[in-house]
């Protein structure tokens, strides 16, 4: 299967998810339309190549189950009467429609005081399913790229964890399905980045036991980011008033499940139906919020939850790519010092090709050097052709040559033409160095 | 010899058969590649595109003795090996060495012979010697069969066995010349008159016969030897000290041992879990396991009921080697692996009849292989 119809299968995963949502609330046949829905999804997942065999299965699996999950939760838990005002009314309101909405009566003042009409039941999936979707659509880039950074799904991913955490906030059960969902979606994104793409060194293939650690690290890097976004998520409900009623006790599970309950009478952020049964006495007592109108109480809960959230993944973001440049530049810094001539040579060589590989470039793991560099100039036109040339020259010979013999000024020479290379990938730069240097190899 | 008369020495020799086979670069210089490795070179496809034509070539260009086998069903062993005659005069039995005892044999239109027949090679392709009537005779230090068959027209033909294909180190494929070549091909039929039709030294027995020091042949150019068997045994020791280093036999291995990957059935040596059960479970699992294997091509498991032996392995190397001296290097890529690998590994796969009729060929097996496998970087 082709980048493009792997990517195709990935847009119409995402799209099927996002219809999942959107379905009920058209008042579509829910049961039959949603397994077709499932079986098509299920097929393009099956279709998708996978190259880590064990590690492929569990997330081709699991994310299937996800999404079955996501389904049943949405046919189980949706009235009928929903229309498509709703839907209108939800991509109108965004966000702010969802978190206005009080645990479990329906109603929204914050909205309200926005011009927008409360969120209830089968509307609240809208907006979660969008925001898969939009998670699902960063993949897209991403597996396009193949090997870009996994960085970009970050906010996405926390968002979407938000909002689903909301949407189903009426029990720690679907709590945890919403993490699952994002932890799956992310899963399957991540493995179908990577595919074809071995980490290890230069020589080796992907056996099972490093393909399991692969996965193991993956599923550890993605429950911290989805410990993050749900985090983010139930920070949101708090300030939102959520947090009052978590665990619900209001029959169908979802939030404003009756929509019936949609023009009823107001109730201030943090005392929805059901609120008492959580909500701290204490707490409610002391909560001076509960002198201030409704309507003002919760857009300042909303734009507050909202500010968190946005710190929170800021930080996340920052922190994320800030240690990953710095141990990449300590990685580097080391390689070029450290080692016989040779390894250097080749460490220059392979910090290359990784840079090539996060600009976007296809440097597949089955091209030899020869091809990497033939296949690089043809994608790209940028001044690379004289330095990779040598570099990969240079790389060639130490691989290839059992008895090459490198010295420490090639091994420099080699790094510096890396640099070259690797300035020449950002334009700006390669302006400002242009004319700089345009003689022949300096590595052999 | 050094670096720079090889490569002269094989531009010399791929520039002579061209004079003749024209429009057939590629094809010329693999099978060069193929006999300058020592190797066995069959060339297969539909009747006149010249296959036999550039079989006749390269022999010539070689300037060493060459010998004609015409495969006919009715061909037999004794006819390719030679056989013991009975001299009534003396009373004792003199071996008469049958036509294999050359350094270059064109065994054309191979499959029309009964595998009786076929057989008389598979010791004299594998061993280079010939045993008849208890003796066994080294066969010359250069000795190469250049093999022609047609894959169409089977009717009265026998398919050679997998045995005789694996001897074999390369085949080729000549497909139809394009428009300016095929121009060319007409314009030499017509300028060019018979008489001075293409000459190639002739065996001692055919001066003998003949009288003459040349041949005619039906091609319409002239080509002539332009090296000798000196020449050539210089050239392929020098191929073969040709420096490989571990990564590229490394990648080698994993090319051919992923074909085997994809075998069906107990004849997997090594196979993953899942395509096999009882007893031969317990070596696929070693061999699944084994890290520096790559894991087969998604949705080729089990389309093969053979894959590469280890002799195909040894000539992938060889010819490998000759590929990267010819174009200069004393040591080989993994460039000149990955080019090789489909003339060298393509005829040794068979394929499952389920496979066949899904549209499978051994071409594109092996090309997905090699998109399966890293290469070393």
């Amino acid at each position: 299967m082709t980048v493009r119809s792997r990517t195709g299968a990935i847009v119409a995963a995402a799209s099927l998810v996002a219809g999942t949502g959107l379905m009920p609330v058209v008042d579509q046949p829910r049961l039959v339309g949603l397994l077709g829905a499932d079986v098509v999804l299920g097929a393009l997942l099956g279709a998708t190549p996978r190259r880590t065999r064990a590690g492929s299965c569990i997330a081709v699996a699991l994310s299937l189950v996800g999404w079955i999950a996501v389904a049943v939760l949405v046919v189980h838990e949706l009235p009928s009467t929903a229309d498509l005002g709703h839907v209108a009314d939800a991509f109108r309101c965004g966000p702010v429609g969802l978190v206005s909405q009080p645990g479990g009566s329906g109603h929204g003042s914050g909205a309200a005081a926005h011009g927008c009409a409360a969120l209830t039941g089968p509307e609240r999936a809208v907006v979660p399913s969008g925001l898969v979707w939009l998670s699902a659509a960063t993949g897209v880039s991403l597996a396009h790229r193949r090997g870009a950074s996994i960085a970009p799904l970050v906010p996405a991913l926390s968002v979407a964890a938000g909002a689903n955490a909301l949407a189903f906030s009426r029990s720690a059960w679907h709590l945890g399905v919403a993490a699952a969902l994002i932890a799956l979606t992310a899963l399957y994104l991540r493995t179908i980045r990577d595919a074809g793409h071995a980490p290890g060194r230069t020589g080796t293939t992907v056996g099972p036991d490093t393909a399991w650690r692969r996965s193991l690290a993956d599923l550890a890097l993605i429950v911290v980011l989805c410990g993050a976004g749900v985090g983010a998520g139930m920070a949101v409900a708090l300030f939102a008033g959520h947090a009052a009623d978590p665990y619900g006790a209001a029959a169908g599970g979802r939030a404003g499940a009756d929509p019936s309950d949609r023009h009823s009478d107001p109730v201030p952020a943090g005392g929805g139906a059901g609120s008492d049964a959580t909500a701290s006495p204490g707490t409610r007592g002391s909560n001076p919020a509960r002198h201030v109108p409704p309507a003002t109480h919760a857009v300042q809960s909303t734009a507050l939850a909202l500010v968190v959230l946005a710190v929170l993944v800021g930080v996340v973001l920052v922190v994320f790519l800030l240690a990953r440049r710095a141990r990449r530049r300590w990685a580097r810094a080391r390689l070029r010092r450290r080692g016989t001539p040779a390894a250097r040579v080749l460490a220059a060589w392979r910090d290359t090709v990784a840079e090539l590989r996060r600009t976007g470039l296809g440097v597949e793991p089955e091209l030899t050097i020869n091809e990497l560099v033939e296949r690089v100039l043809a994608q790209d036109d940028r001044d690379l052709s004289r330095p990779l040339r040598c570099l990969a020259g240079a790389a060639a010979t130490v691989v290839y040559d059992p008895t090459a013999t490198v010295s420490g000024d090639q091994a420099q020479a080699a790094w510096r033409e890396r640099d070259t290379c690797v300035a020449a990938m950002r334009p700006v730069k390669a302006g400002r160095r242009s004319g700089r240097r345009h003689g022949g190899c300096h590595v052999w | 010899m050094s670096g720079e008369d090889f490569v002269d020495a094989f531009d010399r020799i791929a520039a002579n058969v061209e004079t003749v086979v024209q429009g057939k670069h590629a094809q010329v210089r693999l099978a060069l590649t193929c006999l300058l490795a020592g190797g066995h070179l069959l060339i297969e496809d539909p009747p006149g595109v010249g296959k036999t034509l550039l079989a006749r070539c390269l022999a010539a260009s070689f300037g060493v003795d060459m010998k004609r086998i015409q495969f006919t069903p009715d061909l037999l062993p004794s006819d390719i090996t030679g056989t013991d005659v009975y001299l009534p005069g003396t009373g004792e039995r003199e071996f008469r060495a049958g036509p294999v005892f050359a350094s270059v044999v064109l065994a054309d239109e191979i499959n029309r012979a009964t595998p009786r027949a076929q057989s008389a090679l598979l010791e004299a392709m594998e061993e280079r010697r010939v045993t008849v009537g208890g003796v066994t005779r080294p066969l010359p230090e250069v000795f190469v069969v250049v093999a022609t068959q047609n894959p169409v027209d089977m009717d009265g033909t026998y398919p050679l066995p997998e045995a005789q294909l694996d001897r074999f180190l390369m085949r080729l494929r000549m497909g139809y010349p394009d428009f300016d070549a095929e121009m060319q091909v007409l314009r030499a039929k017509v300028e060019q008159p018979p008489a001075i039709a293409g000459r190639v030294p002739p065996s001692p027995e055919s001066r003998s016969a003949h009288g003459s020091d040349v041949l005619p042949v039906e091609t319409g150019a002239p080509v002539s030897a332009v090296t000798d068997g000196a020449e050539l045994v210089r050239m392929i020791r020098l191929a073969r000290r040709t420096r490989i280093a571990e990564p590229v036999y490394a990648y080698l291995l994993r090319i051919t041992r992923t074909s085997r990957l994809l075998v069906a059935g107990p004849a997997a040596d090594v196979s993953p879990p899942g395509l096999v059960s009882g007893r031969h479970r317990h070596a696929g699992r070693n061999a699944a396991s084994d890290p520096r294997l790559a894991a087969p091509p998604p949705g080729l498991a089990g389309t093969l009921t053979l894959g590469a032996s280890p002799r195909a392995s040894v000539g992938l190397l060889r010819a490998a080697q000759v590929h990267a001296r010819l174009h200069g290097r004393d040591h080989v890529w993994a460039d000149d692996v990955k080019v090789l690998a489909g003339p060298v590994l393509a005829h040794r796969l068979s394929l499952t009849p389920a496979a066949v009729q899904a549209g499978q060929n051994a071409d594109g097996i092996v090309a997905s292989i090699l998109s399966s496998v890293e290469a070393p970087r």
